[in-house]
């Protein structure tokens, strides 16, 4: 029964997860692609005066880390501290995880406290902003009212994957470093071997098989939205100036000059 | 017909735009108007909207990367003052979502088993009337983090609608008479003509300045009001006319077309275009160098976002009449006097399409600092600004209920920071604020006036 399980979650899912993950990407960015006009008009730039590419970097940038268009909400502040507590937690997490497939030249004592200490505050600080989220989405009527099926299921796979998450590394602690992470890099190099992840925890396998479901599904649900908007016109494009070049005093758009004019006076 | 519609909060399905007459669509489009009963409306508007998702890409990205947060509900003007979820950006983009769910297709059939319902007729009609209340602000599309423009869905889902005959008839009136005369207004020559004589002679009586004006004549320029200005909003014009006599400016008006303002803007590409291209067909006409836009907020969008790129086709330059001045002021060639506008408390409110859309936003203030005495900026301003209420297409007395509502917005605004004078330079706020401040000042037995920035302008140039 175990091996059932284990071969479902550590062999099948993985890789059915890469497929999905992969067709549900391409599917998605050559639609995004393929739509080509900006609805008739020149620019559809949403942030006024963005001549240059590097002022449409800067506001890009300050768009995605610093949240700066939700804190002049005019009655709502739990969106702004929620999305900032939740993303910030997640990079750092979804950071830490690279160590399992990249070698770290630190000890093993010190990786164990960042993991403890980094790694425990960041997931506390994802789950917090993302109950945070949920509260507001279940709490105010208005935002309820907008939210359908696809909101709740990504929000509700992520809480799981973060529970089980934070659960291993704040209380059960298990050795991951001899098992997941090679178990992981023979999944990566497509040479899969189970052996090492073989009798690992039941909290560590429920954290795998939700993160496997929730990365499958991230291409066909709002999930998109972590690449979609780097292909959004209105914040990646520049606009023209216009009037930087008036004809000058002496051309003809000035040539009628009324008798006694100011320059003579 | 039924008496007015009543708007409670929560709801405001009950405000539906007159839709236009079949004649008035075929005209429009074209087309003979299909024979009723022939033809299976919520199909062909599926279909539409289909085909307007996988082309343009801002549509493309609004529809897929919106994650329901919500945070423009609290930027969207409809919504804050209505509290119908339909009328607000993401609640109208859901729409679309709704209707392009269970639609054919195997993925169609598994949406349908999880409870979608193809689009009924019922449906287009719900689609409609919210995508009629949008006022095409980008309030939302400013506040979303991932820029969701929700103003260019309006666009796209009307221009959809148009195609199969649902428009409203306000905006199609405005468009058959823009392509029929040159003007939103259907003036005639001889009407904008002697509009600009009697401004001639009132300027000879309040500034001593006599002189000719040139109008369907050869000059270096051609310039461009919106037809409301020789028609409400004289002392606007009375201001452009001066100015350019005073700096010199060799321009032209022109009769054949008199407006900035380019309604083709709120409902689709197609008119979008045939009204400017005409506009472009003119200035090549008249051989000018240059051509010149006066105060109009969605006109100058249309203006700077497809009539420029097609004047720079053809080698021809083109500038909105504040850069001229403020060249014109920079080098001294013309001066101010702003006493003459007295110690009022002029409070400065950017049209939307100026702010969002226009890059017009410190031209304006660079004018008015210069031209009154007591200025300030409305607390939200910029690209935070409010739009007047009338936007998008909206400016018909049967969306009356709704315009008043919206307008409450800057009206509070406004008054929060005591202001006397609210400055908005564009066509459409202005006649909004015709139309509603009236209404307004009574409530609040306030005395608040308004103008556009050339009228000012014109107060304080020096003669
Ligand atoms: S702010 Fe953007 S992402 Fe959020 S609900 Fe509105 S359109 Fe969707
Ligand atoms: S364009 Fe303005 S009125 Fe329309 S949905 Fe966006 S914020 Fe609301």
């Amino acid at each position: 029964m175990d091996s059932v399980i284990e071969l479902t979650v550590f062999l099948v899912l993985p890789y059915v997860t890469l497929v999905a993950l992969v067709v549900g990407a391409a599917i998605r960015i050559r639609s995004w692609l393929s739509a080509r006009a900006i609805t008739g008009l020149r620019s559809v730039a949403v942030v006024p005066n963005t001549f240059r590419t590097r002022g449409v970097l800067k506001d890009l940038f300050r768009r995605v880390f610093t949240f700066y268009t939700f804190s002049n909400m005019e009655t709502d502040r739990t969106l702004y501290v929620g999305s900032l507590l939740f993303h910030y937690g997640i990079v750092i997490v979804l950071a830490s995880h690279l160590a399992l497939v990249v070698p770290v030249p630190i000890s093993a004592q010190l990786h164990s406290e960042i993991a403890l200490y980094l790694g425990g505050a960041s997931g506390l600080a994802a789950f917090a902003g993302l109950l945070l989220l949920l509260g507001r989405r279940v709490g105010r009527p208005r935002i309820r009212s907008v939210s359908f099926f696809d909101d709740y299921f990504a929000v509700g796979l992520l809480v799981g994957v973060i529970v089980f998450g934070l659960l291993q590394t704040l209380v059960f602690r298990p050795d991951y470093m001899d098992t997941v992470s090679p178990w992981l890099i023979s999944i990566l190099t497509f040479q899969p071997n189970l052996a090492p992840i073989a009798g690992v925890g039941t909290v560590t396998i429920v954290h795998i098989a939700l993160t496997l479901i929730f990365l499958a599904y991230v291409p066909y649900g709002k999930m998109v939205h972590v690449v979609a908007y780097l292909f959004n016109p209105t914040v990646t494009r520049t606009s023209q100036p216009v009037g930087a070049e008036i004809p000058a005093p002496d051309s003809g758009l000035w040539a009628a000059r009324p008798r006694g004019g100011p320059d003579e006076r | 017909m039924s008496g007015k519609p009543t708007l409670t909060y929560g709801d405001s399905s009950s405000v539906v735009p007159f839709w236009a007459k079949p004649e008035l669509v075929s005209k429009l489009e074209k087309v003979a108007p299909h024979p009723e009963g022939t033809k299976d409306l919520a199909r062909d508007v599926r279909a539409g909207l289909r085909s307007a998702v996988a082309h343009n890409r801002n549509v493309r990205i609004a529809v897929d990367a919106c994650v329901h947060c919500g945070a423009c509900l609290d930027a969207c003007p409809a919504y804050l003052a209505t509290g119908d979820v339909h009328n607000s950006p993401v609640g109208r983009a859901d729409l679309v979502r709704q209707a392009l769910k269970g639609d054919g297709g195997p993925l169609g059939r598994l949406e349908r088993w999880f409870g979608a319902r193809p689009l009924d007729d019922a449906g287009v009609h719900a689609l409609a009337t919210y995508y009629y209340q949008c006022l095409e602000c980008r309030r939302c599309g400013e506040t979303c983090v991932f820029g969701i423009d929700q103003a260019d869905v309006t666009r796209s889902v009307r221009s959809v609608l148009a195609d199969q005959g649902l428009v409203s008839r306000y905006v199609a009136t405005v468009i058959e008479a823009s392509e029929r005369t040159g003007n939103n207004l259907g003036l005639p020559p001889p009407a904008i003509k002697s509009t600009i004589d009697f401004c001639r002679d009132e300027i000879k009586e309040e500034k001593q300045l006599d002189f000719p004006v040139k109008v369907d004549a050869p000059a270096y320029a051609l310039f461009v009001p919106p037809s409301a200005d020789f028609f409400l909003n004289l002392e606007t014009l009375k201001g452009y006319m001066t100015f350019f006599h005073l700096a010199g400016v060799d321009y032209t008006f022109t009769t054949e077309h008199a407006e900035l303002g380019n309604f083709g803007l709120f409902v689709d590409e197609k008119h979008l275009r045939a009204i400017a291209d005409h506009l472009v067909g003119i200035a090549r006409k008249l051989e000018v160098k240059f051509v010149i836009a006066g105060e109009c907020g969605h006109g100058w969008r249309a203006f700077k976002q497809y009539v420029i790129p097609r004047l720079e086709e053809h080698g021809i330059g083109a500038a909105h009449v504040f850069h001229l001045v403020i060249d014109a002021a920079k080098r001294g060639a013309v001066k101010f006097d702003p006493t003459k506008n007295g110690a009022t408390r002029y409070v400065y409110q950017d049209p939307c399409n100026y702010a969002r859309g226009g890059d017009l936003i410190d031209e304006p203030r660079f004018l008015l600092e210069r031209v009154v005495t007591n200025r300030q900026d409305s607390p939200h301003s910029r690209e935070r600004t409010w739009c007047c209420g009338g936007g998008g297409g909206m400016l018909t007395d049967e969306l009356m209920p709704l315009r008043l509502e919206y307008a409450k917005l800057w009206f509070d605004d406004a008054l929060s920071i005591g202001a006397e004078h609210v400055v908005r330079p564009c066509a459409i706020c202005k006649a909004q604020l015709n139309a509603t401040l009236p209404k307004l000042n009574k409530a609040r037995s306030t005395k608040v006036a308004y103008s556009g920035l050339m009228d000012l302008v014109y107060r304080a140039l020096v003669p």
